[in-house]
């Protein structure tokens, strides 16, 4: 069972990780976040269906970072441009300024728009899996989905020449 | 396509969504990239919608550090370390608690609880007091045996003298002078 937890870091470990930056911003608490949501893979290991590891650990990811973002006090709120100078400039260099700046769109929206963004547009989970993971009906997440991408699409409007 | 027969923009929207998606069928696909040939607006939304998931899809995942991979490859042994922690701790107390002067006190709880329950309750009395009470009757009796003869003797002496001789002088006197008793002898 131990190796096939190790299996399950090896595939999960980034998208985990990368949905928990999204949402909660700062690094060292989506590292927090990340490992407690291992964590509770590890001791419920035995009462998940193999073929849904993937959604269910996704799911206590989003679930433990929307506990701490509830748990923030306002005032400690990192801005988007936090986000933006935490990603870095390499990526940056990477990107280019689109990408960065769609980042902080994608930071810039609200629940459950962004996880659904970061799960399906961006990690490219089936819709299954997203429905899974955020708790949504098929219906909700494509619904939600195509509000989410269509205020992505206004902002680009706005910024592109 | 002129604004009346264009069907609604919300409407619109979501066909170019399932298209990205790939959900639209073959017929469906084509009658919408017809439609975008005489649109313009269409033919906009759907090359941004394109260009969009393009942008999101290109995102690199962000590798996660590696202090957050070793924390993670490292989770089994410490919760297993947890756990064995967790058992012996409980182990311990459950050792404690089969310690002989616990196992004491653990018997003698039973007696302590009874002999609460016999404090708060109406106290029955020892047999020494019983003997002490025994003997008191007794002396009670004795004394109250010894008055009663004493008694008694004293009606049998009062009551017998009085049988002895039932007419008093007083009687006596009392007739005489009611009877002129004396005048009668005399005649």
């Amino acid at each position: 069972m131990s190796r096939d937890y190790q299996q399950w870091v090896r595939a999960y470990q980034d998208q985990a990780w990368s949905l928990a930056r999204y949402l909660l911003k700062d690094a060292s608490e989506a590292e927090d976040a990340t490992q407690e949501a291992f964590i509770k893979l590890w001791q419920h290991r035995e009462d998940i269906d193999p073929e849904r590891i993937k959604p269910w650990l996704m799911k206590v990811t989003r679930n433990t970072c929307l506990d701490r973002l509830r748990r923030r006090k306002p005032e400690t709120e990192l801005t988007e441009v936090h986000l933006t100078e935490e990603h870095g400039p390499q990526a940056g260099a990477e990107q280019g300024e689109l990408g960065r700046w769609l980042q902080t769109a994608i930071a810039g929206l609200k629940e459950p728009y962004r996880s659904l963004v970061v799960l399906r547009d961006i990690q490219q989970h089936s819709y299954d899996e997203v429905a899974g993971a955020t708790e949504l009906s098929l219906a909700q997440v494509k619904v939600y989905l195509h509000r989410a991408r269509k205020q992505l699409r206004e902002r680009l409007a706005e910024v592109r020449p | 396509m002129n604004d009346d027969q264009r069907p609604d923009m919300t409407e619109w929207e979501a066909q170019v969504n399932a298209l990205l998606d790939g959900e639209l069928d073959d017929d469906q696909a084509g009658a919408l990239k017809a439609a975008a040939e005489s649109d313009h607006a269409l033919a906009s939304a759907i090359i941004e919608a394109y260009q969009l998931q393009r942008m999101l899809a290109a995102l690199p995942l962000e590798r996660a550090p590696d202090s957050l991979r070793e924390k993670l490859r490292r989770i089994p042994a410490e919760q297993e370390s947890l756990q064995r922690t967790r058992v012996a701790r409980h182990q311990e107390t459950r050792r404690r608690w089969f310690e002989p002067r616990w196992a004491m006190a653990l018997a003698a709880l039973p007696l302590v609880v009874a002999l609460g329950v016999q404090l708060s309750g109406p106290r029955a009395p020892s047999d020494a007091e019983l003997a002490q009470a025994r003997q008191d009757l007794a002396m009670a009796f004795g004394y109250l045996q010894k008055a009663s003869r004493v008694t008694e003797r004293e009606i049998e002496q009062s009551i017998g003298a009085g049988m002895r001789d039932p007419v008093t002088e007083q009687t006596v006197r009392t007739l005489s002078e009611q009877f002129d008793l004396d005048e009668e002898k005399e005649t």
